[in-house]
């Protein structure tokens, strides 16, 4: 199962607690980062890198010999990635989603398929049978989702090969990003704070994965601080609170750090075990829900 | 009619407090949140809503199972596996459609159409303090140069509608296209940062932003005490780029504690946190108002 | 001069006669030396070949022009029965600032609809533009449509927009990278960092050299 470590706003923790999951579940698992535009799971989990690959996007490029200046690439294009200003089409490349439409409509076959580099993607391991997968965004490179297609599909690859549990570290936020990164999850887990803000982002997000059908359920991070309105909020909708992690200096000053939550104390560890099983359970519930509806 | 937009290089700086703390202290204004991706000034000034309005971006393909003789081009087609085959048709996940068109344009039988993405609505409101003109959009759909364009025009039009000529702007975070619309017609930009490495770093970022328009902007540190080094750092960086330093507002728990009552830092009568907000208003109203200079805060 | 009609010739259609008719290089060497694509010299020759001859044949006016379209010299035909000569010398123009100001047609973006209306200063995102020629005296306001619809690459369609209606000579207040180079790829002279002056006010200043010319973008664009 694939489950998506996910947040309304930035800043919760999910990075934490996608990182000390990885770490303390059971049997083999891929850990990925799908935080693309700021990758930052690999701090925590240290993975032995050993593969690398560039990923591009398909982008068009114009024939001077064959191109008339009809402005049939310019008349279809969407997104204004090609113009025709006097007789020959200018590309604007990091306006291009790559859809090869503009290809695909060429009278005379005058484009061909040139590119721009997204980033890359990498994979290696971590000690303890963690596979790991991440995507690193190219400065400059505005579009995380496509990036993040070429991370799924290698995603796919591996487990095709090795069907396993996946640990997904996804962006935060509720736009495209998100979204994209989620979109293979069985599960969400979101992670929340209890502040107001934390509080409204929680509900955007829970609209958000709503929306995709996604089954959620919560943990409340730096708990301990504010009043009970998340657990209204949550009991309300039967949104499972999965765990409340304290607020603790120690946690803080360990994060500074570069310490994994579960490793700062056997306590610690303790509760990410017992995290990690609430999750399982979870998501059972979830698979029995359905083949009840089906 | 002065526009004064806030914004701050990275996320978390307390940008949206800052701004709700002037929008309560500032007199004659409209207030605007541009910040459509996590909009959350209405959580501290509680805005209620005279009038929704649409908002429409981009395209989504729909296909017609009555015309669709199942031939499957479309799905083949699609670079972003936006068409999905089930048993008796071919649906469109919407999410993922990127709105291009190519399944369109090349069905056999014109079975698919696109249609224009309802993305979301924007508001005209009231609050205690001032109209607020702000958003709200579904999910997974982004903010944008023509959002904040259309936000921008509105807080405008009610500006000159209510006789209130000064508009405050919560802008977005980060450095990227939305942030570049909320400042680009801003006729002064406050940066709020924080004394930590990335807030320096962002600060950098987005004053080198300002500096390409060019902008006249100021500099408010927030959170101080955290750490003097930084916020020395910091001051130096402002000197060298001429920013003014506006205000300083002190790390304090209180600050937190009123936020999660719903209060402002300018809500908190004498307190430390109240009197930096408000000397770093007085200096915001001197430099970006009445063109007056102002002396750069010390600790 | 007297009136007449007229038809232009660009100077690279010039460029490209001399080379082909006159020099007698093949149509692909003259494009290498033109730094042209052998279509665009067949193009640009074509077109050439066909203004001479409608002058040639109907008794106009050629004017020769550079890609500023300023006047560079020319041609017509003396309709003074009493003279041999069906041409006259080829009257090339020493006065550049009249025939910049002749030749000039703006596009002005702008946050309203007439020439007293403030300058827009975002290109992009400008309500619309308003399309002035000095020399007819025409005034067009084109709304703005992309900034209304689309969510980026706005800055595009507004080039698109002002080339399509004719314009060569935009002025502004800031132009962002992709206007900037969809502008240039279009021939536009890019008039930048107009603040607080009404459409008549800015044409007024370009006239009298006080707007700057962008050689790069204004500001620093957005990412998408």
């Amino acid at each position: 199962m694939i489950v998506a470590v996910a947040s309304g706003k930035g800043g919760t923790g999910k990075t934490t607690v996608a990182a000390a999951l990885s770490r303390v579940w059971d049997g083999p698992r891929i850990a990925v980062d799908m935080d693309v535009e700021a990758p930052n799971l690999h701090l925590f989990l240290h993975p032995r890198l050993t593969g690398e690959a560039r990923a591009s996007l398909e982008v068009p490029v114009a024939n001077p010999d064959l191109c008339d200046g009809c402005g049939a690439c310019a008349d279809f294009c969407a997104f204004k990635a090609i113009a025709v200003f006097s007789d020959f089409p200018v590309v604007f490349p990091e306006m291009c989603h790559g859809c090869g439409g503009c290809l695909a409509v060429c009278p005379r076959g005058a484009l061909t398929a040139g590119e721009r580099v997204l980033g890359e993607i990498a994979w290696g391991a971590v000690d303890g049978g963690i596979a790991f997968l991440m995507g690193r965004l190219r400065i400059g490179e505005a579009m995380s989702p496509p990036l993040m297609g070429a991370v799924r599909r290698r995603l796919r690859t591996m487990l095709a090969e090795h069907p396993v549990d996946v640990l997904v570290d996804a962006p935060p936020g509720t736009s495209c990003p998100a979204i994209e990164a989620v979109r293979d999850a069985d599960i969400v887990v979101l992670v929340t704070e209890p502040t107001p803000f934390g509080l409204y982002d929680l509900d955007l997000a829970y609209r958000a994965f709503g929306s995709l059908g996604k089954p959620m359920a919560v943990v409340v991070n730096r708990a301990g601080r504010g009043d009970k309105k998340i657990e209204m909020f949550c009991h309300e909708r039967d949104l499972p609170i999965l765990d409340a992690i304290p607020f603790e200096r120690a946690v803080a000053e360990a994060y500074a750090r570069g310490i994994p939550l579960d490793a700062v104390s056997f306590s610690h560890k303790a509760r990410i075990q017992r995290l990690a099983e609430n999750i399982r359970a979870f998501a059972k519930d979830c698979r029995i829900a359905e083949a009840f509806c089906a | 009619m002065p526009e004064i937009t806030i914004i701050s290089g990275k996320g978390g700086t307390g940008k949206t407090s800052v701004t709700a703390a002037f929008a309560r202290l500032a007199s004659d204004h409209i207030v605007c949140d541009l910040d459509v991706d996590a909009p959350d000034l209405h959580l501290l000034l509680r805005p209620e809503i005279i009038e929704s309005h649409e908002f429409h971006a981009g395209r989504t393909a729909t296909i017609d199972p009555d015309t669709c003789i199942l031939c499957g081009d479309c799905a083949e087609r699609c670079r972003f596996e936006a068409i999905i085959a089930q048993p008796n048709g071919y649906i469109i996940d919407e999410h993922a459609c990127e709105g291009c068109g190519v399944c369109a344009h090349f069905c056999p039988m014109g079975a698919v159409t696109m249609h224009e993405r309802y993305a979301g609505n924007w508001f005209r409101s009231r609050t205690d303090v001032a109209p607020m003109i702000h958003a709200e959009m579904f999910p997974g759909a982004e903010n944008s140069g023509l959002l904040v364009s259309t936000l921008r025009r509105a807080a405008k039009a009610e500006s000159e509608r209510s006789g209130r000529p000064l508009i405050i702007a919560d802008g977005s975070p980060g450095i990227g296209c939305p942030v570049i619309s909320s400042i680009s017609t801003a006729d002064f930009v406050i940066l709020v940062t924080e004394p930590t490495p990335s807030g320096l770093h962002d600060l950098e970022r987005a004053a080198d932003l300002c500096a390409r328009f060019p902008r006249p902007a100021g500099v408010i540190i927030n959170k101080e005490g955290l750490n003097p080094a930084r916020e020395r750092e910091i001051a130096d960086l402002c000197t060298a780029r001429g920013l003014p330093l506006l205000g300083r507002i002190p790390y304090d728990k209180i600050v937190v504690d009123a936020l999660m009552s719903g209060l402002t830092m300018a809500d908190l009568g004498e307190h430390r946190a109240s009197k930096a907000i408000r000397t770093a208003w007085n200096n915001v109203i001197a430099l970006a108002v009445e063109s007056r200079s102002v002396e750069s805060i010390h600790s | 001069m007297r009136l007449l009609r007229e038809v232009y010739l660009p100077l690279d259609g010039l460029e490209a006669m001399r080379l082909v008719d006159l020099e007698g290089l093949d149509q692909a060497e003259a494009a290498g030396r033109m730094g042209v694509s052998r279509q665009t010299l067949g193009r640009t020759l074509a077109v050439a070949r066909r203004n001479v001859t409608q002058a040639l044949i109907e008794g106009l006016a050629l004017r020769i022009e550079d890609e500023a379209h300023h006047r560079v010299a020319e041609y017509a035909p003396d309709t003074d029965p009493d003279t041999d000569d069906e041409y006259r010398a080829p009257t090339a123009t020493g006065d550049e600032t009249i025939a910049k100001e002749m030749s000039m047609k703006f596009a002005v973006s702008t946050t309203g609809t007439t020439l007293d209306s403030p300058v827009d200063p975002h290109f992009g995102r400008a309500a619309g533009f308003l399309v002035v020629d000095p020399d007819t005296l025409s005034v067009d306001f084109i709304p703005n449509n992309g900034a209304e619809t689309l969510s980026h690459g706005a800055g595009i369609a507004s080039a698109e927009l002002v080339a399509k209606a004719g314009a060569n000579v935009v002025l502004t207040g800031s132009v962002g990278p992709k206007a900037f180079r969809a502008l240039c790829s279009a021939g536009l002279k890019i008039g930048h960092k107009i603040d607080g002056m009404t459409v008549r006010e800015a044409i007024e200043a370009f006239r009298c050299g006080d707007v700057e010319i962008a050689e790069r973008p204004s500001s620093a664009g957005h990412t998408q």
